[in-house]
Formats: structure tokens, sequence, C-alpha cells
């Protein structure tokens, strides 16, 4: 047999060899117990995640209407303690999930060009554009700088496939769920423009996700340890006061002109793709 | 075959020019080509500086040399909100403009205009926008 094929083979064998299963779900005999309890929050977990963040400022008109006023790529950082949501057994599981979240986004450049015109009866000069007092260059517009710090305390629900195989000492893990925060309880600090706001916000049913997770769980030491790839949406973080900023480039007719015309923004929404690393502690 | 004169094939050029011309202008860029009076540099005319940006202007400066500082001279003593206008009685062709406004982060910006204004009669009107400046012939309503 050739070299490879008995390397795959014994790789399949040892486990089994070892006493290696799937790992079903055993539930508790009383679900009003504190072995229930246990069973439906899992464990407590600390994670930390980096990725990206796509972010997009909206405004709303009158007519309702929404226009997008700034869209931008960033860098997304931030950390999650709560319950274990991470896989414990092999099926479909509809699970509580609770904690507390911290997350920065920012964003150095929501910059746009301005296209130029040719006046009918006269001539355009462009401006150069400086900090009046040291003669330095500067941007003519505010730097559309947007920094988001929120944390957050959020309840919701998880549901998901989970695939457990191992033995008495190891168990491998993978799923993929899906979650809702249905409560969730915001604290923004929000820089845009250079102006700051802080805003407190009730947020319902306005943050999901879908991750994919893999790990492994030490079940005689109760701990589990395990990334996550994650998509998350978090919709409509308020600034509480609108903030001015730079509006998209218009054309204005009558004076034969693109620029671009003040607008306050008062919220905000934005995308995340990270990368997680968790480790918990298993309740049972 | 016939010939085509030199003096033909120019004119030919200019009408092919002109046609790609025109048909390369987008929305609004459908001007004519004003000639910027150079030979009037050092000439003295009134003009007439218009706020056409959605700021408030602070300062408003005139000054001989490209960077703003050197020698300027301040037109306005008092704020110069949104549409209103400013005479300047003695203008000199070739000099430069600045005007101090806000940014939406409350710090100040000057604007500079990156070339001369150049004016050979009195009445121009300079409208200064947001970031850029735009330098109309007289008695022409736009």
């Amino acid at each position: 047999m050739p070299t490879p094929s008995l390397a795959l083979l014994t790789a399949f064998l040892l486990p089994v060899q070892a006493g290696w299963h799937v790992i079903n779900p055993e539930p508790p005999e009383k679900w009003a117990s504190l072995d229930g309890i246990a069973y439906l929050l899992g464990g407590v977990e600390a994670t930390l995640m980096t990725g990206s963040a796509s972010v997009v400022s909206r405004i709303q008109y009158e007519d309702g209407s929404r226009e997008t006023v700034a869209r931008g790529e960033a860098t997304n950082r931030g950390g999650w303690v709560g319950l274990y949501g991470g896989p414990i057994a092999t099926g479909w599981k509809l699970a509580p999930t609770a904690g507390l979240m911290r997350q920065t986004v920012t964003i150095q450049d929501f910059n746009q060009d301005i296209p130029t015109t040719i006046p009918d009866n006269g001539y355009d000069i462009e401006g150069r554009c400086g900090d009046p007092d040291t003669g330095e260059r500067t941007s003519c517009d505010a730097p559309n700088r947007y920094d988001l710090t929120m944390r957050s305390i959020s309840g919701g629900v998880t549901a998901g496939y989970d695939l457990v195989v191992g033995g008495p000492n190891l168990h491998l893990m993978g799923g993929f769920r899906g979650d809702v925060n249905i409560l969730e309880y915001r604290f923004i600090d929000v820089e845009l423009a250079n102006a700051t706001r802080n805003h407190r916000q009730l947020s319902p049913f306005r943050a999901f996700g879908a991750q994919t997770t893999f790990g492994f769980i030490l079940p005689k030491w109760h701990l589990a340890f395990r990334g996550t790839f994650s998509f998350r949406r978090h919709g409509q973080v308020d600034f509480g006061d609108p903030v001015e900023v730079n509006g998209p480039v218009t054309y204005d007719e009558e004076r034969n002109i693109y620029y671009r015309p003040l607008i306050a923004v008062d919220r905000a929404g934005h995308t995340t793709l990270t990368a997680q690393m968790s480790a918990a502690i298993l309740f049972r | 075959m016939k010939q085509i004169s030199h003096a033909s094939f120019c004119k030919l050029a200019l009408m092919l020019s002109l046609t790609v011309l025109a048909s390369s202008c987008g929305p609004g860029e459908e001007g004519v080509d004003v000639q910027i009076p150079y030979e009037s540099e050092g000439e003295v005319h009134a003009v007439v500086l218009e706020n056409q940006s959605q700021f408030v202007l602070t300062e408003i400066h005139v000054h001989t040399e490209a960077s703003f500082g050197s020698g300027n001279s301040l037109q306005i003593t008092s704020d110069l909100e949104p549409q209103e206008t400013w005479e300047i009685a003695s203008f000199t062709s070739g000099d430069y403009i600045t005007f101090v406004r806000e940014r939406p982060d409350g710090r100040a910006v000057s604007v500079t205009t990156s070339a001369p204004v150049y004016v050979d009669q009195a009445n121009y009107r300079v409208l200064m926008f947001d970031n850029s400046f735009r330098v109309l012939l007289p008695e022409q309503e736009k």
C-alpha cells in the first residue's frame, strides 16, 4: 500500500481505535433545573475579533427617501464576553445569547473628487486651501474621518447546525450559525468630521449575523477553544445630534457648478467581516 | 484628385476639433472659451466679490504673491454672509484673492486663487465658491 494512503487510513483508524465517535446531545433530565440552565446557556466565553468593516451613512429626506452620503472601508477590532455560542454536540441548536461587546471602526477618508465646469462668460480658478494662521496647505473640506467606538449589552438568539466528534479527552467541533440581537443597549461614541457625539440607544432587532466556526473542546477540563469567521450587520447606529458633513457631489444647474452641499448626518450602519478567537469555560 | 489647400485643411481640422470638443462636453460643460486678459496685468479696476459658498467668509485678502500671507491686505471689516457681495474699488489685475471661511468641523481654512486674477475693465464679478473661484465678465448675468 502506498505511504500516503497508509497515512490517511491511519489518521482515520487511530481516532476510531481511541474511541472517537459523533458527540450527540445529552439533554438534561429536568429542564427546570440547574443542569437544564447550564445546558441552555452552554458556558461563558471571551472573544477577540479583528477584521474589516464597511460603513455607510445615509440621510432620510422628508418624503421618506434615503440617500447614501458617505461610504468607506474601515478596520474593525473588538471583543465580546458572553454566553458560549459554539458547538457542544452534533445537531441543530437554538440557544439564547447574551453578552457585552466592544468594537471600534475607523475610516480616515470619505473624500470625493469634484468635477470642474466651464462657465459661459468667464473663467474658473481653482482654489488652494491652507491654514490661515500658518499658511500650510490643508484639505479644503474637513477630513471626513469616521471613528466609532460602540459598546453594547445585548441579548438574543442563535440557531444553526453543529458537528462534534471526539473521544473522552478531546472533541473536535465545527458548525455554522445565524443570530440576531433581540434587544441591545448601545453606548455610542462617534467622531465624524471632527465633531464628537456620545449617544445611548436602545436598539431592538438592529444587529444580526452569520458565523462559521471550528475548534476543539477539552471535556474533562470544561474548556473550549475555537476560531470563527463572522459576518455581522449593525444597523441604525444613531448619533443623537446630527453631525454636519460634506455630502455627495451635486451639480447645480443654475450656477453651472459641482459642489458638495453641507448635510446633517444623524446615523450610520456598518457591516463587519471578522476573524475571531475565543476561549470558553463550559458549564457541563 | 483635387488637391486640398493648406488653408482649407486648417479650416477642416478646426471644425473637426470644435465638433469633438462640443460632443465631449458633459452636463455643465457647455461653456465657451473666454480669453483671459493677461495683458491687463497691473491695470487697476473695480471688481465685485460675491460669496457663492455655503459658508460665512470671515476675511478676504488681496495679495501680489501666490502664497497667502505675503503682504496681503484685508478687504472686509465684517463677515460676508452667503450671497452677499463686496466691492473692491481698486483691484490690481494680476493679484491673487484669498478668503477665509469655516470648515464643517469649525476650523478656519483659507482658500487662495491658484492663479492670478486678471481683469481688463471695471465691474468684473468674482464668485467665491466653497473651494474655487469664477471670474465673470461685466454686465452679463449667469
